[in-house]
């Protein structure tokens, strides 16, 4: 199986998730704000050599304490993804390799639905002590 | 379901001394070489049988400097493994989820000697943040 974006996109339909393309033909997907977070967070999910790779950020969030401590106690604290601070916002990243031979269900659930969930919690509990 | 012996078969294969400790994890050292000149531990944890993780530290190694934001300049750079600071120590982490089905290639590749060969540079490459 070939991983391309074509195929992530269509799995991404299959899961009722919403994508669309930018310039630079990346597919680009939406977490509106709500109760628990109130920004909106927007990731871009990147396919290229058969790796899938993940960059989320939150437009207009500015963490109340020092951006380094908490992208640390985040990774501290969860697998994935990886928090990191890139000019002072912190940003939410992870990616895959998947140039050998896996099953659909790997894909969707650990590469797609659980990335989505966690870059939505990571941001959700990031400042939160636990 | 992937199995510690299943990995350690791999690992075997790749001709390094590994050890199975008294909780069932996997021990690979890697020796000091000229990049550096330090031991790396790798121990290898496998969670109910579907997620490993990976974490390698050079215990008698000490890094000056703000370390979090020495680990975050790494993380921006390196896509694995994660570098954390716990307990004022750098140390290197990864996980995977392996709850679904995979080929031995994949493991073999685009698990088992994709995180080792990140993890034996991942102390020369830190140090190429300074």
């Amino acid at each position: 199986m070939t991983v391309d974006k074509n195929l992530i996109r269509q799995y991404l339909d299959e899961l009722h998730i919403s994508s669309r393309i930018d310039d630079d033909g990346d597919l680009v997907i939406v977490q509106s704000a709500d109760e628990e977070f109130g920004h909106d967070v927007v990731i871009f999910v990147m396919v290229h050599n058969q790796r899938v790779s993940y960059a989320a950020g939150a437009p207009g969030y500015a963490p109340a304490e020092d951006p380094f401590f908490l992208a640390n106690r985040h990774n501290c604290r969860r697998n994935m993804p990886t928090a990191v601070v890139r000019d002072g916002a912190l940003r939410m990243e992870c990616s895959f390799l998947l140039d050998e031979e896996v099953s659909k269900a790997y894909i969707v659930e650990n590469c797609i639905k659980m990335v989505l969930g966690s870059i939505w919690r990571g941001f959700v509990d990031l400042e939160k002590e636990e | 379901m992937v199995t510690m012996e299943k990995l350690r078969e791999i690992v075997d294969s790749l001709q390094l001394s590994n050890r199975i400790d008294g909780d069932g994890d996997m021990n690979v050292v890697f020796g000091p070489s000229e990049e550096f000149a330090h031991n790396v531990q790798v121990w290898f944890t496998l969670e109910s049988g579907v997620r490993l993780t990976v974490v390698a530290a050079a215990r008698d190694f000490k890094i000056e400097g703000n370390l979090l934001q020495l680990a975050n300049l790494y993380n921006n750079r390196f896509i694995a493994p994660t570098a954390v600071v716990r307990n004022g120590e750098l140390i290197f982490e990864y996980s995977f989820m392996l709850n679904e089905e995979v080929s031995d290639e994949f493991l073999r590749e685009d698990i088992v000697i994709f995180i080792l060969s990140a993890i034996s540079s991942a102390y020369k490459n830190i140090l190429s943040c300074k």
